[in-house]
């Protein structure tokens, strides 16, 4: 399936969502799927929220419908959030893994298994330790890994414990994730 | 085209054994869920690979009923999603009050958390003595689990406040008894309740239903076997029956949707079209 | 389709409901006549014939009788469903009732179960004495029914209403529904079936699937069978010790209370029934499911849904043997 971002952030992910989505190009060329343990029902104002301030739209990813270039898809409360290898989107309410449904992990691990190497993975801020091992799992299909600087982070926990299991190919501050984005996502200008 | 990965064939081949030699079918699975399943299973049997689990589920017969626990769907909770259960008590009790009989099937019953719900829902409205409540599950270990009516305290709490927010009028503690960890159901809540076995993929229509309830299952399911259950729910649906669905789940992509109207699209609460027949 | 549906006088007069009860009983033989309902396609050509059929029928007056002592409830159901193509006659008794299917045909009878004097159930048995077919009955009832009553009924008619905050939109939809279903002609009612050497047997039919009750009994006794019904196991156990004439069971497997299994196991312990052919009935497809079947003491497995003439069969064979 088209190559694709997946972002997972926890405590303070609110407001990193915010600055990153903020800062992606206007024409960026990848879907983007996150999840972020909000502990909210309420989906619908949590993804109005974003778009406040997000360059693209962002719309709860429903139940089996394709994933979508140019628009942020956020994980409904309460379900996990899978990629098929068909590119659509697949819920389940699994058991908590981490203590969390939506998980990080379960995103990344069913998106590194449809997109291989097309992929790259985003852990921020967070308390615990959800995606470590789903960062892990990109990588060892191809994919590249992002870390939010755990001292940069909100709740440092889950970027250090994506750097200590995962380890990362870009470990960089909060402000500067959407640059490094657009750069590995963005067509390259010709000299 | 890439190469599969080594545990994507795994699981392939794990499902096939399954199919070949006990004859159940998990091919029109959604694969993404299906696989976190399986490779689940093989770490809680103390498998180093899905292969190893394969060759396991060939020679011993005692690991079935194992793995079809492992790969149905545990996870409930009493009165989840309140706002559906409080538009069941409102909408949709007072139209199947109508009948003589009603026969209601909560089809993937699992533990049997809604079914014990939907039971102080039908008491509640006075209707618990000529409903009939067929509870289904394709693993007769959830099975076992549903009918025993035991659930763990700690989660007493999340099922009162589901129940009072249900719009229910009595106290969720009038149901059961709590003994050291556990709080256990009153009996008198199954009487009217019918436990079997029933696998939506193979098996047919058994009963002649008013109110189909099944939420969260078909979410494990391909397209396709969304549509064959759709249509089995349809033909088991008596004219003008109630259908209620997981709150997001999508029925979008079968064609036998069209033979289901949504009365509360929010809570997915749907009606058998009255041209579906 | 429609010419078989019309000259088979079981389907043309069988309201869209009814006919997705036979489907499930009787998906093969009747998929002939009714394959509609599992192509949509061809359901919607099919739908379109009807709505043709309709509209030429010359005077397609409908007429509709109700019989409730109510004068409230009367003015109340007659206001619901009156238009110029209703012709509403009204009576408060069914000794009053009875007499009007002498001169006069009914398209729905619209029955009030709480009459003083001669009860609904005894008028419908009466009726049922009198006329070579009954028309199609609604009942509206004031009072919960028990189990038994409302198998009783269901033999006569799928449409029971129990009077509630909800009930009349249903009423009005079971109305409608036969006031738009085909008009009947008279045509003579099919010859028994008699080289199959059914006819004048009696078989015990076990199952709580109302529609299966209804369907099932109605082809059976066409087929010149005594049907004689149970709709759980403890109650097809009385039937069997009661009815010595029972000669062949049709044993559903999935039923609240005592299920089929439990109910051939228990048949199978009176010496003087271990031989009495059970065909077990399951919508349970796997491999298993058939050796369980057998184990219990069925004879023979027939899965839901059922295959008339796969069904006709098997009675034939286990009759004979």
């Amino acid at each position: 399936m088209a190559p694709t971002v997946v972002m997972g952030c926890s405590a303070g992910g609110m407001s990193a969502l915010r600055t990153v989505l903020g800062g992606l190009d206007k024409g960026f060329p990848r879907p983007v799927v996150v999840v972020c343990h909000t502990g909210s029902e309420d989906i619908t104002t949590f993804c109005e929220l974003l778009e406040t301030t997000s360059t693209l739209p962002v719309r709860e990813a429903r139940e089996r419908q394709s994933v979508t270039t140019g628009v942020v898809h956020v994980a409904p409360s309460g379900y996990h959030l899978l990629l098929e290898g068909d590119g659509r989107f697949a819920l389940s309410v699994d058991e908590r893994v981490s203590f969390a449904r939506p998980a990080i992990d379960v995103l990344f691990e069913s998106a590194a298994s449809a997109c291989g190497s097309d992929l790259i993975g985003v852990v921020m801020t967070g308390a615990n330790y959800d995606g470590a091992a789903g960062l892990r799992t990109i990588r060892r299909r191809g994919g590249l890994a992002i870390v939010q600087t755990p001292a940069d982070a909100h709740a440092p926990s889950m970027p250090q414990a994506a750097l200590d299991v995962a380890g990362a190919d870009y470990c960089v501050p909060l402000g500067e994730i959407a640059s490094v984005l657009n750069q590995l996502c963005l067509p390259k200008a010709r000299p | 085209m890439a190469r599969p990965e080594i545990e994507d064939v795994e699981v392939d081949l794990f499902m096939r054994a399954l199919q070949l030699r006990h004859g159940y079918d998990f091919s029109r699975y959604a694969p993404a869920s299906f696989k976190r399943r399986v490779l689940n299973l093989a770490a809680s049997a103390g498998c180093r690979t899905v292969i190893e689990l394969t060759d396991r589920l060939l020679r011993e017969d005692a690991l079935v009923p194992q793995v079809i626990a492992g790969l149905s769907v545990p996870v409930s909770e009493m009165f989840r999603n309140p706002s559906v259960f409080r538009t069941l008590r409102e909408e949709v009790l007072p139209v199947l009050a109508s009948y003589p009989v009603i026969n209601i099937w909560q089809a993937g019953c699992a533990f049997g958390q809604e079914v014990y719900s939907l039971a102080i829902l039908l008491e509640e409205a006075g209707l618990y003595d000529r409903s009939q409540i067929f509870a289904t599950d394709f693993s007769d270990a959830a099975l076992i689990r549903a009918q025993e009516g035991i659930f763990p305290a700690r989660d007493a709490r999340l099922y009162s406040e589901n129940y009072l927010a249900a719009g229910c009028q009595r106290s969720l503690a009038d149901y059961y008894h709590a003994r050291y960890d556990f709080m256990k159901f009153d009996e008198r809540l199954k009487r009217n309740v019918t436990f079997a076995n029933h696998n939506l993929v193979c098996d047919g229509v058994f009963c002649e239903a008013h109110l189909i309830l099944c939420r969260n299952v078909l979410i494990y399911f391909t397209n396709e076997l969304q549509d064959h259950v759709l249509s089995l729910f349809r033909d088991s649906l008596v004219r003008n029956g109630f259908l209620c669905l997981g709150n997001r789940e999508n029925i979008g992509f079968a064609s036998a949707a069209r033979d289901f109207t949504p009365v509360n699209a929010r809570e997915r609460i749907f009606r058998k079209s009255a041209e579906a027949a | 389709m429609i010419e078989r549906l019309k000259a088979d006088p079981v389907t043309r007069r069988i309201p869209v409901h009814f006919i997705s009860a036979v489907e499930d009983v009787a998906r093969a033989k009747q998929l002939g006549a009714i394959g509609f309902l599992t192509k949509p396609v061809e359901r919607d050509a099919l739908l379109d014939a009807f709505e043709r059929l309709l509209q030429s029928a010359p005077g397609a007056t409908r007429k509709v009788l109700l019989i409730d002592d109510d004068p409230d409830s009367r003015l109340a159901v007659g206001s619901l469903i009156r238009s110029d193509m209703v012709q509403i006659v009204e009576t408060g008794s069914a000794e009053d009732a009875l007499p009007l299917f002498e001169n006069d045909t009914f398209d729905v009878v619209v029955l009030d179960l709480g009459l003083p004097g001669m009860s609904g159930f005894e008028f419908l048995d009466r009726l049922g004495s009198r006329v070579r077919e009954l028309p199609p009955i609604v009942i509206h009832s004031g009072r919960e029914l028990s189990r038994e009553e409302s198998t009783r009924l269901r033999q006569y008619t799928d449409s029971i209403v129990i009077k509630g905050t909800r009930s009349l939109e249903r009423l009005l939809d079971e109305i409608s529904l036969f006031l738009h279903s085909v008009r009947k002609d008279a045509v003579p009612r099919v010859l028994r079936d008699l080289d199959g050497g059914l006819a004048g047997r009696t078989v015990l039919v076990v199952d709580d699937d109302m529609r299966n009750i209804f369907a099932l009994s109605k082809i059976l006794r066409e087929k010149g069978l005594n049907v004689v019904m149970a709709q759980d196991g403890h109650k097809a156990l009385r039937q069997i010790d009661e009815n010595a004439a029972i000669e062949i069971v049709l044993m559903d497997i999935m039923m609240p209370g005592m299920d089929g299994y439990e109910t051939m196991r228990e048949i199978r312990t009176r010496p003087a029934h271990a031989k009495l052919p059970i065909i077990a009935v399951t919508a349970k497809a796997m491999s298993g499911d058939r050796d369980k079947c057998l184990d219990a003491g069925a004879n023979d497995y027939l899965a839901k849904p059922i295959d008339i003439d796969k069904l006709l069969s098997m009675m034939r064979i286990w009759l004979h043997a």
